[in-house]
């Protein structure tokens, strides 16, 4: 399993089934946007978009291409059957490259339209927007490629907890409390008395744990930077980040499941063996 | 040296090598900056320093006449679209776009070269006339039910004594018949 050049060698077998694993989840997500009515056709031809002041969705903008596609009741149908076609089509036929290609570009404008329309920049999509692209490298191209994705969920939240850092945030007074209340309140307004807003009322009145979920929070973000130095604690890493999204989840009433996609870079190939011999995917 | 990756990716492709550098530069530029362009995001995750408001903004929207609780039953992209466009909207004070005023105060005199690419991106005046009838468009799309009459009210509201949640002033924001 091992060459001269790269530590990690994945036969074309477990790529494939890597690729079936990735796109299982980008399926069912792509569902989730259907429920979500966040499809490009469900979008009602949106008004106000927010390009703020990133040069790509101001270019995409200027090329008038998501007011374009999400305007036009035919083209954006069109977009969403690709987006779903081009998705089961990976998953029947996972080496053929140019599919994964198709998927990229209509998945980015797709990216920029919720964005755009949405009037926020969130992260939440880039996950999905990034790791597609390994499997269009070939042999040992796509496990460098794959191990940069590893690099880049690393980055991701080390840069969070340097900036928490540098910012001082984690030294403010109230920090947890204060972003609980200001995600939460319409919902504790709203459902003042189900069982989950009896849980945060209490935090409301126990600000301490809420500050200490937060530490925590950022305690873990800064665990990640380990991962630049040696793969040792993989294990660990992968563990974390699936809690870190349950944290967002809780203080911020952000729901950042998609990085969960990137967690499978911490996987040894070991584990995607397990996938093959069990004929799982 | 030859543990570290980009060394290993030198040694076998350097046109690969050279990608990943120059993402790699390109992202930790974008940090050092605190400017986002995408595919080299900034990961601030809640690393704003928080202040204390006086007071919280909540929603309520009513459609047909029914309330429509957006904190619960809907997927969390839903309710990103039902809530966020319609905060944007709400914390436009003059019809001009946000993103103009603050490339205005930015790049004072520079703001000129960019202006006429900023009135193709930017929003005008007539987007944000429309922004009421879209959003009626969007209730009826999520609620599954056609929208005869909307309504959206902005309750501005505290924490009271940290047990209950009072109201302290209310201002309509749409209301469509």
């Amino acid at each position: 399993m091992k060459n001269k050049t790269s530590e990690i060698y994945f036969s074309q077998r477990q790529v494939k089934i890597l690729c079936r694993i990735v796109f299982s989840i980008i399926l069912i997500d792509l569902l989730f946007s259907a429920f979500s009515n966040t499809l490009v056709h469900q979008l009602q031809s949106p008004v106000l978009k927010f390009a703020y002041v990133d040069p790509t969705f101001w270019v995409m903008h200027l090329l008038k291409i998501p007011g374009f596609v999400a305007s036009d009741f035919y083209l954006s149908w069109f977009w969403d059957i690709v987006l779903f076609i081009s998705c089961i089509g990976i998953l029947i036929f996972p080496g053929k490259k140019w599919i994964i290609l198709v998927f990229i570009i209509f998945y980015f404008v797709y990216y920029i339209i919720f964005n755009s329309y949405g009037a926020h920049h969130t992260h939440s999509l880039v996950p999905f927007l990034i790791v597609p692209i390994p499997f269009l490298f070939s042999k040992r191209s796509f496990a460098f490629s794959w191990q940069a994705l590893r690099y880049f969920l690393l980055f991701a939240y080390s840069a969070a907890f340097l900036w928490k850092l540098f910012r001082l945030s984690w030294l403010k007074s109230g920090q947890g409390i204060l972003i609980l209340k200001k995600n939460l309140t319409p919902y504790l307004f709203f459902n003042p008395h189900t069982f989950l807003a009896g849980i945060y009322f209490w935090f409301v009145n126990h600000p301490v744990f809420v500050e200490v979920i937060f530490f925590a929070g950022f305690i873990l973000e800064g665990l990640f930077l380990i991962g630049f130095f040696t793969k040792k604690f993989d294990r660990y890493l992968f563990i974390i980040s699936l809690l870190l999204p349950f944290g967002f989840w809780f203080i911020a009433d952000a729901v950042f499941y998609e990085m969960v996609i990137l967690s499978l870079t911490l996987l040894p190939v070991s584990a995607i063996e397990k996938f093959s011999d069990q004929r799982i995917i | 040296m030859e543990k570290i990756f980009l060394y290993k990716v030198y040694r076998y492709n350097k046109k690969l090598f050279f990608f990943f550098l120059a993402f790699a530069g390109f992202s930790l530029f974008c940090n050092f900056a605190g400017f986002e362009i995408t595919p080299f995001y900034v990961w601030g995750m809640y690393s704003q320093k928080e202040t204390q408001p006086k007071e919280y903004p909540v929603f309520k929207i009513t459609a047909n006449k029914k309330l429509v609780d957006y904190t619960t039953g809907y997927f969390p992209a839903n309710r990103f679209f039902l809530l966020s466009p319609l905060s944007y909207y709400a914390s436009v004070k003059t019809p001009e776009d946000p993103t103009g005023i603050f490339l205005n105060e930015k790049l004072g005199k520079k703001y000129e070269w960019a202006k006429p690419y900023a009135d193709k991106v930017l929003n005008s005046p007539k987007e944000f006339d429309k922004f009421p009838g879209w959003f009626k468009n969007y209730i009826g799309q999520t609620t599954g039910e056609k929208v005869q009459s909307l309504k959206v009210e902005l309750f501005l509201v505290s924490y009271e004594n940290n047990n209950s949640i009072k109201i302290d002033s209310v201002h309509t924001l749409i209301d469509e018949k």
